[in-house]
């Protein structure tokens, strides 16, 4: 007979992985329970009614993308910030629909298209204007990196949207479109979880929203109990690695290893 | 304007004017090179001890997760690691799990080394190339427990069964490590998957190690895997595959580079001062 | 010597692809170089059509190879993810259009299981045991110095506190006052380091794909070896 379980340092990674989802399930059942939960203020966040605002004085469209996001919406790194992205995405076109802005979403991912279309689609009808919303031109598909970036910049230039929202997982198109829109002059808001675009979007947007800022912004507008609980519950499991950091760091400093020994087990 | 400073000027210096004078020097010194001494970095001289730990028969694997677009810092390190794995007495399976422009990169690398690996190197038996398959995390899963269900034939056509390399191969534990060249997260995958994941390597009694030679930009990323020992090696974009093609002894195209990529940094540390000279003496005159 | 060059092509249709490709190069560096024209536009239409068709091509022998050929070779288990994948096409139905839902769901919420379930190893514990493992682990501070090259413990103790302060800043729900305002805000200043270091690392990597296509004009104009 096997053996079921071997206590290594992959069984407490199982324990941390266990713990993390009692303590989102807790924190969602409480904020679907009234608690109340709340987040950080972010100024990219309150500067979006600002970019659309301007779009509809300029009578020009808002671009907006999510990024790569590796292709796939099932991209563990990406696919959360492709939601995160798609989330505000929903709030933006509510925006567009009230003033009359048009918004146009570029992507290449395949499987997020349903998504897309219903997101948008809702942000329409909460508006009372359904008619308004025509999937062939408010939404892009490219099924490639490169020809998404390139159809991404022939349009910037072509249509010179007065606003460009950048919210999801990027790649090396962040820069690329970041620019052609500062060449513009767009107001640019920018966001991303992949540190290695991050320098890029500080550098070229207006406002930024830093790593997990994006999550915590997505789950503001929101609003949703689940995705605030789950933020809540993530800063908990954040406080027990900053513990396990701060303990270690001390122990280490006076030449204790326990801790690391009960790590790796 | 009569007012203008030279630094008015060059605030409102059109930016094409840049790219152009950019671009000059990128190409300049491929035609006349300037030999500018490389030092090794040790992240990069850790991948090179790995590669000399192959065993003859040994098989490791080339996962090629970078496409065409990034041959500047990709291409290098993986014409190095072949001739590397070759010169080892290594065998070699290739695939990608990235691009589907993979089937032109490999093409390029083999045509690099078309005298000095490939001549003596038979395809089935010393490697084996089974092209671009779809799906990512979920794919490397799969071809970690089996690789016929991902891949029941290499490019040819010839079944995975019939070819002779893959004979006793059909999972990860058989594969001494993979080189991954990335410009994404592929190479987490093989971290997650392969190295740390839930499977016993009975077979070996050590999961497959994973090396990164992707795409500079990844090197800061890549560093936490590194330090932390989930990659035995980094080799970060031209610049360590230069490094890397002088610890293999095959000055190819990364040493060629490094005097126009040297050139460009000069050229863009003084217009990263003139910029910030420009900006002070200007906001000096307004106050 | 350097080794690994090869020779320039000799076969006419490989001398054409060549030529074409450095158009159309040329004809996509026209936006930066120059704006926004019919040429580029031209050279834009293209990558978006071509890149499309290789990916269809490519999909369907995956499917083919992955799918379809163990399928007629007796694995029928297979016959599950090809009607899952069919069903995505119920996208292009307006009316049917929910079918194509429950293969997204499947696909994500199985992908993202798979990664979640190996991610805390990697990317928690073998980093927090990384950060607390001291340059001569078991030895204390007092007793580094005559041992350690000071540069090692200057990188443990950076590399520990930038962490440490870097990880409040990004505590969602807390705003930043109080005794945790001072560490949130070196924390910034740790992330902005960072950002430097990845802007440096990402530059080296454009420069050299500049680099590399300069380098492929010279070789297509035959001025330094193909």
């Amino acid at each position: 007979m096997g053996v079921w379980i071997v206590l290594d340092t992959k069984f407490v990674a199982l324990l941390l992985l266990i713990a993390s989802f009692a303590l989102f399930y807790a924190y969602m059942k409480l904020a679907q329970g009234g608690m109340k939960i709340k987040v950080r203020t972010f100024p990219a966040v309150a500067a979006i009614p600002e970019a659309i605002g301007r779009a509809a004085e300029m009578g020009k469209p808002v671009y907006y993308s999510t990024g790569l996001g590796q292709l796939t919406l099932n991209n563990q790194l990406n696919g959360p910030q492709t939601l995160a992205g798609i989330s505000i995405l929903g709030y933006t076109t509510r925006l567009c629909a009230k003033s009359g802005v048009k918004i146009t979403y570029f992507t290449p991912i395949a499987d997020s298209l349903p998504l897309v279309e219903e997101t948008m689609r809702n942000a329409y009808l909460a508006e009372g204007k359904p008619e308004e919303f025509d999937p062939t031109t408010a939404i892009n598909f490219q099924n490639e990196q490169s020809p998404y970036l390139t159809a991404s910049l022939g349009w910037i230039q072509r249509e010179k949207p007065a606003s460009s929202i950048l919210l999801g997982g990027f790649y090396y198109e962040s820069v690329c479109i970041a620019e052609a829109g500062n060449i513009i002059g767009a107001m640019q808001i920018g966001g991303t979880a992949n540190t290695h675009q991050l320098p890029f979007l500080v550098a070229t947007c207006d406002y930024t929203l830093i790593m997990e800022e994006l999550y915590a912004a997505s789950a503001e507008i929101s609003g949703n109990p689940d995705v605030l609980g789950s933020l809540k519950g993530e800063d908990l499991l954040k406080f027990l690695v900053l513990a396990l950091l701060g303990i270690g760091f001390l122990l280490a400093l006076i030449g204790n290893t326990s801790l690391i020994g009960l790590l790796r087990l | 304007m009569s007012g203008q400073t030279i630094w008015d000027k060059l605030a409102r210096m059109d930016r094409r004017v840049f790219y152009w004078i950019l671009f000059i020097c990128l190409t300049v010194p491929y035609m006349t090179p300037l030999g500018l001494p490389i030092t090794v970095t040790p992240s990069t001289r850790s991948y090179y001890d790995g590669l000399k730990t192959i065993q003859p028969g040994e098989v490791v694997l080339l996962s090629i997760n970078s496409g065409v677009s990034a041959w500047g810092d990709c291409l290098p390190a993986m014409v190095a690691s072949v001739y590397q794995v070759h010169e080892q007495g290594g065998k070699l399976i290739v695939w990608s799990i990235g691009y589907n422009d993979c089937d032109i990169t490999w093409a390029r690398i083999k045509t690099l080394l078309a005298t000095n690996v490939f001549t003596d190197w038979v395809e089935g038996e010393d490697y084996v190339y089974f092209g671009y398959c779809p799906g990512q995390e979920t794919n490397v899963a799969l071809l970690r427990d089996n690789i016929r269900g991902v891949y029941t034939k290499d490019v040819r056509g010839v079944a995975t069964d019939d070819i002779p390399l893959m004979e006793d191969i059909n999972d990860a534990s058989k594969i001494k490590f993979v080189m991954s060249s990335d410009t994404g997260d592929a190479q987490i995958y093989y971290i997650r998957q392969w190295k740390n994941g839930p499977v016993n390597y009975v077979g070996s009694g050590q999961p497959p190690l994973v090396a990164e030679m992707g795409i500079a930009m990844n090197k800061s990323g890549d560093m936490v895997y590194y330090l932390s020992g989930d990659e035995f090696g980094l080799v970060a974009g031209s610049r360590g595959a230069a490094e890397l093609e002088a610890l293999v002894g095959l000055k190819g195209n990364a040493t060629i580079t490094m005097d126009s990529i040297s050139v460009s940094h000069v050229l863009l540390v003084l217009a990263i001062i003139l910029a910030n000279v420009g900006m002070f003496a200007t906001r000096g005159q307004k106050k | 010597m350097i080794a690994n060059v090869a020779a320039y092509p000799s076969d006419p249709l490989v001398i054409l692809g060549i030529w074409v490709a450095l158009f159309l190069m040329l004809a996509i560096y026209s936006y930066p170089l120059y704006k926004e024209n019919p040429v580029y536009r031209f050279a834009e239409h293209i990558f978006v059509a071509t890149a499309l068709a290789i990916g269809i091509i490519v999909n369907l022998t995956s499917l083919r190879n992955s799918a379809w050929t163990p399928l007629v070779g007796g694995n029928y288990l297979l016959i599950i993810p090809i009607i899952l994948g069919f069903c995505m096409y119920f996208l292009l139905i307006p009316k049917q259009r929910w079918v194509s839902r429950y293969p997204i769901a499947i696909l994500v919420g199985s992908s993202l299981g798979l990664g979640i379930a190996s991610n805390p190893l990697p990317s928690i514990i073998t980093q927090v045991i990384s950060t607390i493992t001291a340059p001569k682990a078991g030895t204390a501070v007092w007793a580094w110095f005559p041992g350690s090259p000071t540069g090692d413990w200057f990188s443990f103790v950076f590399v520990a506190v930038g962490l440490i302060c870097s990880m409040t800043y990004f505590l969602l729900t807390y705003e930043h006052t109080g005794p945790v305002k001072p560490v949130t805000i070196a924390g910034r200043y740790f992330i902005m380091l960072a950002l430097g270091a990845y802007f440096g690392n990402t530059v080296l990597f454009r420069f050299s794909m500049l680099a590399e296509r300069g380098q492929y004009i010279l070789r297509v104009l035959g001025l330094v070896p193909y």
